[in-house]
């Protein structure tokens, strides 16, 4: 007699309650995060090892505006997922928002003036430059991840302008303002190795 | 988050949260203006700023990633 069953997975997957869903996510985003930890130490430490007790002259109040420009958009991305938890899509629509921009303003920062204005680059006078390419390094690595973190959050504005999320389903939310925390965490650790630690040494500003 | 809380109670903790958020956001600006003049102070210090950012990371990590979440299984902050 032929007995029709579910294939093993299908099985398995209508055992998995929703609680049980969300802590599997949380748990794959927090090993996603430690992965992505390990490549930023891993760049810190080269900053220490080929910097030492150096740094090159950089612009300390652009590199203290585009950090509290950050803080700032971690909190609307706080925010935005609290409003959601919350049902609250009118706070959550405008705080996303603020934090793509800000993020983007971040970017321009970073990217449009410290790159532009700075005194090192990697190559200079036809030479290998070590403050130059681990300046670049640090801040392109980070710039990258944060471009990322601005597209996954105008993504998730659009899915909520939809009224994709609400506090039955707000998963995808939290997913994204987590990663956008990540970043800023790695900013946390990168702006005094940039900015602040060591003695500047080379071209001035 | 309760199913069964009342608008007030969840209207309540939702402020509560906001509140928290921007108590958390004003310490880590007051951190990294601190960071900047104990710069200046310690000569460039790496262990002081290094502390220091780890303080900031620590803040980040427990009020806004809500690291203690990792292993509920609730969906609560």
């Amino acid at each position: 007699m032929a007995v029709t069953t579910a294939p093993a997975h299908e099985a398995h997957h209508e055992e998995v309650s929703p609680a049980r869903r969300l802590y599997l996510n949380r748990l794959g985003l927090w090993l996603f995060i430690i992965s992505e930890s390990f490549l930023f130490g891993g760049i810190l430490v080269s900053r220490f090892y080929l910097w030492g007790s150096t740094r090159p002259h950089l612009d300390q109040a652009l590199g203290m505006s585009v950090t509290i420009i950050l803080l700032i958009s971690s909190f609307f991305a706080n925010r935005a997922e609290v409003a959601i938890k919350y049902d609250d899509h009118k706070t959550f629509f405008r705080s996303i928002l603020m934090t793509i921009g800000l993020g983007l303003l971040f970017l321009v920062g970073v990217v449009g003036m410290e790159w532009r204005t700075s005194p090192v680059t990697p190559m200079m006078n036809g030479e290998f430059n070590v403050y130059g390419a681990i300046l670049f390094f640090m801040t392109g690595m980070h710039a990258f991840h944060v471009l990322t973190g601005v597209i996954i959050l105008a993504i998730i504005a659009r899915l909520g302008k939809k009224g994709h999320f609400s506090s039955r389903n707000f998963w995808g939310v939290e997913a994204a303002v987590v990663y956008w925390h990540f970043v800023d965490v790695v900013w946390v650790f990168f702006y005094p190795a940039l900015y602040l630690i060591g003695t500047a040494v080379g071209p001035a500003h | 988050m309760e199913a069964a809380a009342s608008p007030e109670r969840r209207e309540a903790e939702k402020k509560f949260l906001y509140r928290r958020g921007l108590i958390v956001l004003i310490a880590l600006v007051v951190l990294e203006v601190f960071d900047y003049f104990m710069a200046q102070w310690s000569g460039g210090s790496a262990t002081i700023l290094m502390v220091l950012a780890l303080i900031n990371a620590a803040l980040i990590i427990q009020y806004y990633m809500h690291v203690h979440t990792i292993f509920s299984l609730e969906g609560d902050h």
